[in-house]
């Protein structure tokens, strides 16, 4: 599994940027550069992960260095992989 | 959604009763003074209305949470009801952890991120509300939802159910979770039918988004049912 791709898959969803999100890079701004990037698409992106990653996340898992860009959200599941 | 697919399935010949629960929609009540409880009253008011007004098969729908009220009232009647989910969330604890996430994600929105999620926990624990996005989960909401499942609706009382989920394009198998509480239902001697459909999460989008796909497969499968 590509774990990149299925990120950004999961971000494209969750904002609904029909494809646009699919072009994003690691370096691409997440918080505060995206408008569509509410609190309801945050939910939707952690939502996202779990369901269909299968990824557990911790109550205290969710902060704003995750969501940063693009490589550390990546960044951050891996490690949820990983650790 | 909700009032397209009402109108539908009313053009396709069923009674249909759309209510706002206690605190929500165009009801009375702060919906920080909400409780299960008072929820599961309303439930069963609209039933025993339904009961009186409509010669049909009874159907509870439910959106979201609200497939979980629905198989609760399913599973505290006396006589057999069928039962529709759309997207249906499988735990009361889910909807409490994706309140207080969301919570966080504003507090991430405004630059702030003071308080955690397990802040918030010890805060209902106290006994205190915790508001977010305008609204505010009491207590004893949080409380009482964290020991509703959907899959303790699976002792048998509801002959058959309808689940209807969005997926994204490339995802049209339920996920994980859902396939366990699905299993669980049909063990539990439940007709269950599953359908993924691609289409926007229309119930947390901040534009109007519509499925006609699902407006159109559940009349389906509720026509087909009615028929069969």
């Amino acid at each position: 599994m590509n774990i990149e791709q299925e990120v950004l898959a999961i971000l494209d969803d969750a904002m609904s940027l029909k494809g646009r999100g699919l072009q994003f890079s690691r370096n691409t701004v997440l918080l505060g550069a995206l408008p569509e990037l509410d609190s309801m698409a945050v939910l939707a992106v952690v939502s996202g992960l779990e369901a269909r990653l299968g990824l557990t996340i911790d109550d205290d898992d969710i902060d704003g260095a995750a969501f940063a860009t693009v490589g550390t959200l990546v960044d951050f599941v891996q490690g949820r992989f990983s650790g | 959604m909700v009032a397209l697919q009402v109108r539908a399935l009313a053009a396709a010949g069923f009674d249909v009763l759309q209510i706002d629960l206690f605190g929500c929609g165009d009801s009375s009540g702060d919906f920080a003074d909400a409780n299960w409880a008072d929820w599961l009253a309303d439930g069963q008011l609209a039933l025993d209305w339904l009961r009186e007004n409509s010669r049909g098969r009874l159907w509870l729908w439910g959106v979201r949470c609200g497939a979980l009220l629905a198989s609760d009232i399913a599973r505290r009647q006396g006589s057999e009801t069928s039962l529709l989910f759309w997207q249906p969330v499988l735990s009361g604890a889910n909807v409490v952890r994706d309140f207080l996430r969301l919570g966080v994600a504003g507090e991430l929105m405004s630059g702030q991120g003071k308080e955690k999620l397990s802040d918030m926990r010890s805060r209902l624990a106290a006994g205190r509300t915790i508001e977010v996005a305008g609204y505010g989960l009491s207590a004893a909401m949080a409380d009482q939802l964290s020991s509703v499942s959907l899959a303790c609706g699976s002792d048998g009382r509801s002959k058959s159910v309808f689940w209807l989920d969005i997926g994204s394009a490339t995802q049209l198998s339920p996920p994980p979770a859902a396939k366990a509480a699905l299993e669980q239902l049909q063990a539990a001697g439940t007709a269950v039918r599953y359908r993924a459909m691609p289409g926007a999460p229309f119930w947390q989008t901040s534009e109007i988004e519509l499925v006609p796909a699902l407006i159109g497969e559940t009349v389906a499968l509720m026509t087909g049912s009615e028929n069969a």
